[in-house]
Order: C-alpha cells, then sequence, then structure tokens
C-alpha cells in the first residue's frame, strides 16, 4: 500500500514537471508588422495585370525571378502603366479612376509607391486624357536622370503629358500631332513614332517644356512592312522587329532618329517563321543579343505567340542560337546579370505564368504560375 | 486558351493534311485496307467544310466573318448582337476598321468594328482576331485601344462588328 501510494506521488511529480516545461516551450506572442523591400535586384521581374475581366483595378506583380517567389503588389486603376526611378527608390503607377468606379468623373494620377514598404506616397494628378490601351510598353517614360515622368495621351488627338518627378507637379503638355508613344532617348529628349513610319523628336527644357520638335522623313514603310510598337531599347539604340521578319535598328544617340541598315531574322530554311506576340523582342546589353519570340504562320499572325525564342548577334546579325519554348510566349524579358534569366509569359487570358529559362542555354528553370491577366513584364 | 488551342490545332492541320497523312498510312497498309478509308475522308472534307460555313456564319465565335479583325468581348455573347451594344451599354461613336472577307457571298466589306462602353468588361467570348490589324501608332488600325472616344465614359465593356460598305 505504502508502495502503491508512493508511485502515484512519483507520476504526479512526473506529470506536473512535464507540464512546466511544456509552459515554458510554448510559443510567444506574435507582433504583427508589414514587411519590407531591398531595393531591387536585377533578376527582380514587374508585371501589369489588367485584372481582367473586371479590368478597373489592375495590379503589380512583384516576383524574384531567381526564386521564383513573390515579393509583394502593387494597385493601381485602369489599365495602368508602371514605371520605375532609375536608382530603384520609388515606383511610379501611371492610373485612370472614375469616380464611382465605372462611371463618374474620370482622373488621371501619377501614383508614387516608396520601393521598400511599397507604400503609397502620393499623386500627382495630370489631363484626364492618357492612353488607354492594353498596356504597352511605351504609354510612357522617364528620363534617365529620373526627373521627368513623360505619359502619351490619346484622345484620339496625340500629345504628351509631361510630369516633374522633383517638383512632384505637372509640367505641361506637348502636341505630338499624329505621332505617339515615347521612346526616351535622353534626359532631356525623347520620340515618338508617327502614322508614316517617322519620328517626331522633341528636346526639353529644364522646366518640362519643349524646347524644340522636328519631325524627318519615313524611317521605315508601315503600309509595306510595319514595325512593331514595342521595339527592345539598347543603349542609344532601338531594334524593331518588322511583321515580315526584319529588324530595323533605328539610332536614337543623335538629335534625331536614324535607321541602320534592316536585316533579316530568317535564313535558308526558315520560310514560314515569323516574329509574334505583344513583347515580343528583348535585348541584352551585356552581350548585345537580341532575343525574338517566333511563330510557324503567315500574314497577320503578329499576335501569335512565340513557340520558340531565336536569338541574335546583334554586331554579325546571325542566329546564334534558337529553342523552344515549354508554353507559346506572348511577352518576354531578359536580364543582364550574371547567369542572366529569361523570362517568358503566355497570353493573359484566360490566366498567365511567368516561365523562366536560362538566357544563355534556353533550359527551362521553372515555373510562378497563376499571376492573373498579367500582359507587360518590366524589370529595374 | 482556347482560341490558341484552336489555333494551335488548324496549324497542325494545315500542315498535316488528312489526304497527306492518308497517303502516308496507305503506303505502309495493304490497299484492301486503305481504299475503304477514301471515302471517309471524303465524308469528314465535306463535315469539315460544313463547319467551316457554319462558323462563318455564328457570331457568338471568333470565326464570325465580319470578325475578321475584332478583338474584345463579343457583345453578341454579353446580351448584344454581332452590331448591337447590350442593353445599357452605349455605343461608341468611334471605331478602328477592317475588311472582311464575306463568304456567302464573295464579297470584301469594310467593317467598323465599334466598342461598347460604359459598363465593366463584359468577360464573355474572348476573341483576338488581327487581319489588318496595325500598331498602335497607326491609330484608326489599332485594336489595341479602348475605342470608346466621344461615349459618356472610356470603361470598355465589348466589341461589335458593323458593316460599313461593300469595298
Amino acid at each position: 500500500m505504502t508502495k502503491r501510494i508512493g508511485l502515484t506521488l512519483a507520476a504526479c511529480l512526473c506529470a506536473l514537471i512535464c507540464c512546466a516545461s511544456f509552459a515554458r516551450a510554448q510559443l510567444p506572442p506574435d507582433h504583427m508588422k508589414s514587411l519590407t523591400l531591398p531595393l531591387a535586384s536585377p533578376d527582380w521581374v514587374f508585371t501589369i495585370d489588367l485584372q481582367w475581366p473586371v479590368g478597373l483595378i489592375s495590379k503589380v506583380w512583384i516576383i524574384n525571378g531567381r526564386t521564383r517567389k513573390m515579393l509583394g503588389q502593387l494597385s493601381g486603376g485602369y489599365l495602368s502603366n508602371l514605371e520605375i526611378a532609375p536608382d530603384h527608390r520609388h515606383f511610379y503607377m501611371i492610373d485612370t479612376y472614375y469616380s464611382r468606379g465605372w462611371r463618374g468623373t474620370r482622373t488621371d494620377v501619377v501614383s508614387i509607391f516608396d520601393a521598400r514598404t511599397l507604400d503609397y506616397q502620393g499623386e500627382i494628378v495630370i489631363p484626364p486624357k492618357r492612353i488607354l490601351v492594353v498596356p504597352k510598353r511605351y504609354d510612357s517614360g522617364l528620363t534617365p536622370d529620373g526627373r521627368f515622368l513623360l505619359v502619351a495621351n490619346l484622345t484620339p488627338a496625340t500629345s504628351v503629358s509631361v510630369v516633374d518627378l522633383k517638383a512632384r507637379k505637372f509640367a505641361g503638355e506637348i502636341q505630338t500631332a499624329g505621332c505617339t508613344e515615347i521612346l526616351v532617348s535622353a534626359n532631356r529628349r525623347f520620340s515618338s513614332i508617327c502614322a508614316d513610319g517617322s519620328f517626331m523628336t522633341v528636346t526639353l527644357d529644364d522646366s518640362g517644356k519643349a524646347k524644340s520638335k522636328t519631325q524627318g522623313k519615313p524611317l521605315f514603310n508601315p503600309n509595306q512592312d510595319p514595325a512593331f510598337d514595342q521595339p527592345a531599347i539598347a543603349p542609344g539604340k532601338a531594334y524593331f522587329v518588322t511583321y515580315h521578319g526584319m529588324v530595323l535598328p533605328v539610332a536614337l544617340s543623335g538629335a534625331e532618329p536614324v535607321a541602320e541598315p534592316e536585316w533579316p531574322l530568317l535564313g535558308p530554311g526558315d520560310k514560314g517563321w515569323l516574329p509574334g506576340g505583344w513583347q515580343a523582342v528583348a535585348y541584352q546589353q551585356k552581350t548585345g543579343l537580341l532575343y525574338v519570340l517566333m511563330h510557324k504562320g503567315g500574314a497577320w499572325t503578329h499576335k501569335e505567340p512565340g513557340s520558340e525564342v531565336w536569338v541574335f548577334d546583334t554586331k554579325t546579325k546571325k542566329r546564334v542560337r534558337r529553342f523552344k519554348l515549354k508554353e507559346p510566349g506572348y511577352c518576354m524579358r531578359v536580364t543582364d546579370d550574371a547567369n542572366p534569366l529569361l523570362f517568358v509569359m503566355p497570353p493573359a487570358l484566360p490566366e498567365a505564368n511567368l516561365d523562366t529559362y536560362s538566357a544563355t542555354n534556353g533550359r527551362f528553370l521553372g515555373a510562378y504560375k497563376h499571376i492573373g491577366s498579367s500582359i507587360l513584364l518590366y524589370g529595374p | 486558351m482556347d482560341k490558341l488551342v484552336e489555333h494551335l490545332t488548324r496549324g497542325v492541320a494545315q500542315r498535316t493534311s488528312r489526304r497527306s497523312f492518308l497517303a502516308r498510312l496507305g503506303q505502309t497498309l495493304v490497299g484492301a485496307i486503305a481504299i475503304p478509308l477514301l471515302p471517309v475522308d471524303r465524308v469528314a472534307s465535306r463535315a469539315h467544310a460544313a463547319e467551316k460555313a457554319a462558323a462563318a456564319n455564328n457570331d457568338t465565335g471568333c470565326e464570325y466573318w465580319k470578325y475578321c479583325a475584332i478583338d474584345g468581348f463579343l457583345c453578341s455573347c454579353c446580351g448584344g448582337a454581332s452590331h448591337d451594344c447590350p442593353p445599357g451599354a452605349t455605343p461608341s461613336p468611334t471605331s478602328w476598321v477592317g475588311t472582311c472577307h464575306n463568304p456567302n457571298d464573295g464579297r470584301d466589306y469594310i467593317v467598323s468594328y465599334r466598342d461598347c462602353c460604359g459598363k465593366a468588361p463584359c468577360g464573355k467570348c474572348f476573341c483576338a482576331n488581327t487581319e489588318g490589324e496595325m500598331p498602335v501608332y497607326r491609330v484608326p488600325l489599332n485594336s489595341d485601344l479602348v475605342w470608346c472616344f466621344g461615349a459618356p465614359t472610356m470603361v470598355y465593356h465589348c466589341s461589335t462588328a458593323e458593316i460599313v460598305a461593300v469595298k
């Protein structure tokens, strides 16, 4: 009996000790906060998601392309565009809002976000006439010094709104009759593409007003072979590809754009292949390589997603590689860092993915799936 | 995606005709087996032609003849019709234009692609046809733009195709 009581007491003591040790191991209370980000690195990728078919509130996905992990998002308005400050400290969304969602008074703004916190910092109201189009890369532009943000307008009359980011105010509007899009070529200079294949070039003064405006002769013939409206930009040069499969380099380093000799994407045995997609061409500065989304198709297949990527050396004008894509690509972006990445997105509908390949050998590295109706790729 | 799959399938179909497939198959089979296949092939071809003709006259599908350059959600799937807006949506007074071949009468027509505006995007029957479609710097021939200029709001709802004239 005494022994039994002793055993019971020992068991109770053990239970108490166990409970005490469990109590010591319990988790501390959580303290909730908002995370922050480092400044963007070259292997990050930003996508504009239209959020179709709702469409009135766009979204930016910020993804680490190497780890394929989402880092955060920005919210925007109707058919928004994005610009990334050259020092990477701010993100700018160019938005349109109606006061009652789908009706009411239209307001166009440049929304300013802190790049570390992704906090909204403020807005600059611009004329309610920005181009409303399925977003394209050159609907807006930022001067390399980060001073002026330029926004293409289309009512359907064409003009450009100039935003002074230093003063955080609208600086004025510049008429660009018959010409649209914004290819920034210097701190105080941009060119727009005109309907006849010529370019209108505008220089700005330090207050953002037009100092000069010139329009040269056509550099290509859009009636015979239209150039895609989203070229790849290299330092001082834009590489256009055309509906019929030519590369048209346009030098942007001088006072006015100058066309360099065209060269073909197709060689012997390539008949039937054409460039196509949305962001169909990308340039890698370090190597001088041009990446082009290619598909097999006929006339008017310029928006056909690419089944392959063809890689060209812009110095020799020769193809150096081609590789098949895991799924057809509509948009493309290439990084310029060590072990460079090639990001490829299929069409936005019904749902986009971000496919990642080695830009060096075309090896598929993995996908970040389900990124809404993303239609445009940006990078820092 | 349906459209893409359909397009890719059509591409494969165009590159690999039934007859060429049958010809290759026939080389590997004895004639007694191949011959009975030929009537089946004719029937299949007729069926394919009938399907194509039906598609060219179905205004809720992307292959409808007037939709050769349409880009967006079809109003005919959204409570409207091929050239009418759904109730409550406003026809845009402005448009982009295309030229489409009508297989029923063999004529080419100038087609005005007018958006219906003033409601959030419809979301049904998305088509992205591109015949004659030009980059955005050729504004009147570009279909990526929201063609609601002159409408009460620039909020895009769906797309229609209106015959303007015979070319």
